[in-house]
């Protein structure tokens, strides 16, 4: 008899053993684990540059790189909806403390607001999405159960009152709080901000705002190109992506140079007054010093700079 | 991975641990993907982890440090002071003038076809005018669609039969010009007329700020109808369409 090892037919080479046999197994599935692990970064580059992948906080980009930024956005923009637009950077302004009042003796809910921000803001047309959110209220007291934001009868009904809700731009903001990763925050003049870039799309703000001021885009919003408001802020009204959240930011573009609101514009009855609060001759302020106003859910201290007010 | 498709680059620090993550969930796998992911960081995290521990603030930035570097407007407007005890410099409110004069349809048409219209003063400078007359169905002519819900007033409580009906008059007997009813409006209406003055009662378009630009502003007459007052009652355009708003509720006792 031999002392030669029986050796199987198939794996019969001195260099592969049951030892190499295994390496090479692991080597294969390294490899595939590798390429696997690789397949995000690829996803990405094709719809991102390193630029984009390496944007640093946007309140400590330089100006050129802002530039840098907003170009690439309107490049996307014209690339995916055909519209040219010109988005910019609207920076508060010094001496500026934004208010805002609505007179809810006037309002008719008549909804001209919200269909007026859903045009300014680029909102999405499938879901006809806005910032403001209209509830038609029992009179006798401020009860959001009873109330009815889908209404769609003639207004103003008998016995109801009308009551808008955007965000309220509260001083002690709980969504600016509950954003993991810094995408919110305020601004000196108190507008609470988004930026879309940033944000991860959690929702944490969403849950934690007390007005259910905060919108998600489940999708890329759908405009058609003759449709887009073309004077972009970076901040405000460019086009949201998908996956991120977005908010009222009292038209920022056009109140930082020094226009009113989009809502206020469109209300026919004249129930909305917007201002410096920091002017003793503003409207806002002749407001808030002479009619009685409230602020909606005072006891959570959230401190909005956002008032309603009764005439009488 | 498609769920993920549109979102932006927003924070590379928590795409790399979602990117990590989600392999770490299959044990198969599971430590094979360690090492790649390691060698992944080695490779191209380095650079990105060393720009984001650069970028991230690591305390909150005071709002007002923040706005004393942050850039102007290139034109230099937010440089204007805010001084608001003096007027110079602004920019005017203008009321939108009333442009028409009321007059009613003739029944006949013009050389192009279009009906019309003629002055009060047309008839009203021949006849006498009746001081008792207080609703349109007492008229015989012209008058009748003419709906009138405002108090218990005659015609010429306010509009002046002096001169033919060709303008209103105030309580104390002022003539005044159709154009100038806000006026007229004034004498009962006064909380109504000082809330307009400050701003929070009627329709306005323009800037906010006078100091960058003008404001327009409508009149009573806009909105109400002086025979009739009370703002219409109307159809309100399409709300948004929430994901999770109920129905309304009149549908679901339907």
């Amino acid at each position: 008899m031999s002392n030669k090892p029986v050796q199987l037919p198939v794996v019969n080479t001195e260099t592969e053993g049951r030892r190499g046999f295994f390496k090479a197994c692991g080597a294969t599935l390294g490899l595939a684990a590798w390429a696997t692990s690789l397949r995000p970064l690829v996803e990405w580059a094709g719809e991102l540059s390193m630029d984009e992948l390496l944007q640093k906080h946007f309140r400590e980009l330089t100006s050129d790189q802002k530039q840098t930024v907003f170009k690439k956005l309107e490049e996307d923009t014209k690339e995916n909806y055909g519209a040219d637009v010109t988005i910019s950077d609207h920076p508060a302004l010094p001496g500026v403390q934004y208010a805002y009042a609505l007179n809810l003796s006037i309002c008719i809910g008549c909804r001209k607001c919200s269909e007026a921000c859903h045009i300014e803001n680029n909102h999405d047309r499938k879901t006809n999405n806005s910032y403001i959110r209209v509830f038609e209220m029992e009179k006798g007291g401020i009860n959001f159960d009873q109330g009815d934001a889908n209404y769609d009868h003639p207004v103003p009904q008998p016995g109801k009152f009308y009551m808008p809700v955007q965000c309220q731009q509260c001083e002690n903001p709980p969504c600016v709080k509950a954003c993991p990763i810094e995408a919110t925050w305020q601004e000196p003049d108190g507008i609470v901000v988004v930026d879309y870039n940033w944000c991860i799309g959690c929702r944490y703000c969403e849950a934690a705002c007390p007005y259910h001021a905060r919108r998600f885009n489940w999708e890329a919003p759908t405009i058609p190109a003759d449709e887009i408001n073309p004077n972009q802020g970076y901040l405000s009204n460019r086009i949201r992506p998908q996956g991120v959240m977005e908010k009222c930011t009292f038209c920022l573009h056009r109140t930082r140079e020094g226009k009113m609101p989009a809502c206020l514009e469109a209300c026919p009855t004249g129930a909305r007054v917007f201002g410096n609060i920091l002017d003793p001759n503003s409207e806002i302020r002749w407001v808030i010093e002479n009619k009685r106003t409230f602020v909606l859910k005072e006891e959570l201290g959230t401190k909005p700079h956002f008032y309603y007010f009764f005439d009488e | 991975m498609n769920s993920r498709k549109g979102f932006m680059a927003s924070q590379a620090e928590f795409r790399f641990r979602l990117f990590v993550m989600q392999f770490t969930k299959k044990p198969m796998i599971k430590s094979l993907t360690l090492i790649a992911s390691a060698g992944f960081l080695l490779v191209a995290g380095a650079g990105v982890w060393r720009s984001f521990s650069d970028s991230r603030p690591t305390v909150a930035t005071p709002a007002h440090a923040l706005l004393a570097t942050s850039e102007l407007p290139l034109d230099g407007t937010a440089a204007v002071s805010r001084d608001s005890s003096s007027k110079q410099g602004e920019f005017a409110v203008t009321i939108i003038p009333l442009t028409k004069s009321p007059s009613v349809a003739s029944d006949m048409m013009d050389y192009h076809g279009n009906p019309v219209y003629v002055r009060c003063d047309t008839c009203h400078t021949t006849r006498p005018a009746d001081t008792t007359t207080r609703e349109s169905k007492q008229l015989d002519l012209f008058h009748q669609f003419i709906k009138i819900q405002h108090g218990s007033f005659a015609c010429v409580s306010c509009h002046d039969a002096r001169n033919g009906y060709s303008g209103l008059h105030l309580a104390d007997g002022t003539a005044l010009e159709y154009t100038e009813s806000i006026q007229l409006c004034a004498q009962c209406h006064g909380p109504q007329f000082r809330d307009y003055q400050k701003g929070s009662h009627g329709g306005m378009t323009g800037y906010w700020d006078l100091k960058r630009g003008p404001r327009e502003r409508n009149q009573c007459r806009h909105c109400h109808d002086p025979h009739s007052p009370k703002y219409p009652i109307v159809q309100p355009v399409a709300g948004p369409r929430d994901r999770f708003a109920p129905q309304s509720k009149k549908d679901s006792h339907e």
